[in-house]
């Protein structure tokens, strides 16, 4: 055949696993139908060619966690030794229905460890597999950002940047600062949906088609950024303020030690002002 | 000249281009067949079904086109052309009078099946139970390598065909790889191709014969999709598989797709070589399995094979004369007498060098300075390829008694204008034109007579 063979692609899938943050929607979905979207979407890619691979990280509160990564073929049998599991009840594709059972079975244990209700954000992509020429990041997230994580965030940004790995971004209601940045640093897709209805398509429209295909397919274009940075004592979105040298916090107004990595400031240009 | 056609044509695609509608229409009633399909899309028409698959209405063609960036029309058309022609897409009237398109229902509903769940098992309701004598991957491999070798060792008669079926022998026979003299070019041809190719060359040989066994395509082609999306060193249960289904399952077992302990036995194991057949996974998969090269050959026109398989040996020998067998070592001769047999056998030049090349022991490829095949071989066996092209026959026609020099020449410069004139003789006045040019020539004399 004359196609291009786009060669291995490797999806990294941060999903936003926060029961309580998806509250306001299960009107229009529920969260066992989000979950089901996601996975059909997880399918969609693993069938686009059978090089594909995938690796789920759940951001739950306070913490995240792999649903699947590669590594975790064996998983399954670690934990069940009935060896008749694994095998499809159904039409499904083997392999599928493999993977999903473990991303089922892991956001159930999820859902029931849960116990604290401090909601926060907590997008943590882990490049494990930045070696990997061919992958990319998608991050599907309800929860509003916290500039508590805006460091590790940032810090993620530019590796991603580095290995040339675009971060895609699929929000849902309230537009997220970092990541529109994160998309746009690394070249990402970042669309925003107004309510979750519908969200199979809009991932199997936007977010399916790898590096390679971007250039045939006509997605959603580049919104505007707001590169405006949130201080981190009140969370207000400034144009003008205090970073600190060392580990680039921002603040409003001047500190004398720095919140984030307690490091002492000695105002010394106004001191030299005086003298003069 | 059906076979040197055929081996040149790879890909389901193009297989299932050349069924008719009704069969295409019935082969998307299983979603192992649609998931097949789907995965020799290429690329841009894998995403055109994934964006149609979850919309029940049609979509109009206009809208299509505006999924693609304007330079990238070409791809577009192509995806639009790749669908169409297997019947995914269907061209739909919308209800405005617009040019819409739909994806083909049952097509449809078996790849959300194959995607999303649901449905019937692809194994019928039984579940496979593990089983007692459980079959190691090396087992599986080794079974399959053999059984793969039998069908080899038929096409190059290195006897132990008895081994062989005789559907499966009078298969090989029919697909034009083996005459009564032998292998022939396609044959040689076949032999050199990947181990992927082979099998999928071998199954379009089967699937093409099969409805002259009175089986049912359909049935087979799922069958065998099935099999190319099950698990390795999983057994599965011959339990609901339909009686056409069964008789095929002893025809891949013969070829080595399938492992079975007995006939009777209610449990098979497909191998590696019947897994991932349909899903466009090549060469770099099966790789491992080729065994590694075993030529040298030297300037002095001696050809070592370190071997004891009678199959390399039964290759090596369709092109040079072997002298001695040793334990683990052939050693044989390049002469002019054997290449020319080869020659005869349709075998040319470039396929030997080739076969050399891709089978040279790892001791003659460490070596950088020189070449894998020694530059004084190769020449020679050009020269013996060219010494059979000395005399080229074509047909044509004499025009002779041509009465003016002047005549003589306008004929000529038209002959030759045309790329017709094979040969001509302006002091006797002869002129040989070939058999498609003939009518042009004739008409033009006439016409110029005419004018006189």
């Amino acid at each position: 055949m004359g196609t291009r063979r786009s060669g291995e692609n490797l999806l990294i899938l941060v999903i936003d696993t926060n029961p309580l943050a998806w509250l306001p929607f299960a009107a229009e979905m529920d969260f066992t139908r989000y979950i089901e979207n996601i996975v059909v979407y997880i399918n969609s890619h693993l069938m686009m060619d059978h090089r594909n691979s995938i690796a789920v990280i759940a951001s739950h509160v306070n913490k995240s966690c792999y649903l699947y990564s590669p590594h975790m073929d064996n998983w399954i049998k670690n934990t069940n030794s009935n060896s008749t599991v694994n095998i499809a009840k159904d039409g499904r594709h083997e392999e599928l229905s493999h993977i999903n059972y473990i991303i089922e079975t892991r956001v159930k244990e999820l859902v029931q460890e849960m116990a604290t209700a401090d909601i926060h954000n907590h997008v943590d992509q882990d490049l494990r597999n930045k070696g990997q020429a061919k992958s990319r990041i998608l991050v599907i997230k309800c929860t509003p950002d916290t500039s508590f994580q805006y460091l590790p965030i940032m810090n993620c940004i530019f590796t991603a940047q580095k290995y040339n790995v675009p971060i895609d971004a699929c929000v849902i209601e309230k537009d997220s600062g970092f990541l529109q940045q994160a998309c746009d640093i690394t070249g990402g897709i970042y669309l925003k949906l107004q309510s979750p209805s519908g969200l199979l398509q809009y991932l199997l429209t936007a977010f399916l088609p790898n590096q390679s295909m971007r250039e045939t397919l006509i997605l959603p274009p580049k919104a505007k950024v707001d590169y405006r940075a949130a201080c981190f004592c009140h969370r207000e979105l400034i144009e003008i303020g205090y970073i600190c040298s060392v580990c680039l916090s921002i603040s409003c107004k001047f500190v004398p030690v720095c919140p984030t990595c307690q490091t002492h400031f000695t105002l010394r240009i106004a001191k030299k002002k005086k003298k003069a | 000249m059906k076979t040197q056609e055929l081996l040149t044509l790879q890909g389901l695609h193009q297989y299932l281009k050349s069924l008719p509608a009704i069969i295409l229409d019935k082969l998307y009633n299983h979603p192992a067949a649609c998931l097949a399909t789907f995965r020799e899309l290429s690329q841009l028409a894998k995403h055109y079904v994934m964006r149609t698959l979850f919309t029940i209405q049609a979509i109009p063609t206009s809208t299509i086109s505006a999924w693609v960036n304007s330079q990238h029309q070409k791809e577009h058309q192509a995806a639009l052309n790749q669908l169409t022609e297997i019947r995914i897409w269907q061209s739909h009237t919308l209800p405005g009078g617009m040019q819409g398109i739909k994806l083909n229902e049952s097509f449809r509903a078996n790849l959300k099946t194959a995607l999303c769940g649901g449905g019937e098992s692809w194994y019928g309701p039984q579940l496979s139970k593990a089983d007692k004598y459980q079959f190691t991957s090396e087992a599986l491999d080794l079974k399959s390598k053999e059984r793969w070798e039998c069908v080899l060792h038929y096409l190059v008669g290195a006897g132990e065909d008895l081994a062989l079926s005789g559907e499966i022998q009078s298969l090989l026979n029919n697909c034009g790889l083996v005459s009564k003299n032998g292998i022939t070019a396609a044959g040689f041809q076949f032999l050199l191709l990947d181990r992927p190719s082979q099998v999928w060359y071998i199954l379009l040989q089967y699937l093409d014969s099969a409805e002259s066994l009175g089986m049912d395509l359909v049935e087979i082609l799922s069958f065998l999709f099935q099999l190319s999306y099950s698990t390795f060193g999983q057994n599965y249960s011959t339990e609901g598989l339909t009686q056409t289904q069964l008789t095929c399952l002893q025809h891949m077992r013969e070829i080595g797709l399938v492992v079975q302990r007995k006939r009777k036995d209610m449990k098979f194991y497909p191998t590696q070589l019947a897994i991932n057949l349909a899903s466009g996974a090549k060469q770099e998969e099966l790789d491992h399995s080729k065994s590694s090269g075993y030529i040298i050959v030297e300037t002095n026109y001696r050809l070592y094979a370190y071997t004891e398989s009678p199959l390399d040996i039964a290759l090596v020998a369709l092109f040079c004369e072997m002298m001695y067998r040793l334990p683990g070592l052939c050693v044989g001769l390049i002469t002019r007498e054997s290449v020319q047999q080869a020659f005869t056998n349709g075998i040319t030049a470039n396929k030997i060098i080739n076969f050399i090349r891709t089978h040279a022991h790892p001791e003659a490829k460490k070596k950088v300075t020189t070449p894998i095949v020694p530059s004084t071989i190769i020449d020679q066996l050009y020269l013996w390829e060219l010494e059979r092209g000395r005399l080229s026959c074509s047909d044509g026609v004499l025009y002779n008694q041509i009465l003016s020099s002047s005549d003589f020449e306008a004929l000529r410069k038209y002959a030759d204008d045309m790329g017709v004139l094979l040969w001509a003789s302006p002091a006797k006045r002869l002129l040989v034109v070939n058999r498609d040019g003939h009518n042009h020539v004739k008409h033009f004399w006439k016409r110029n007579k005419q004018k006189d």
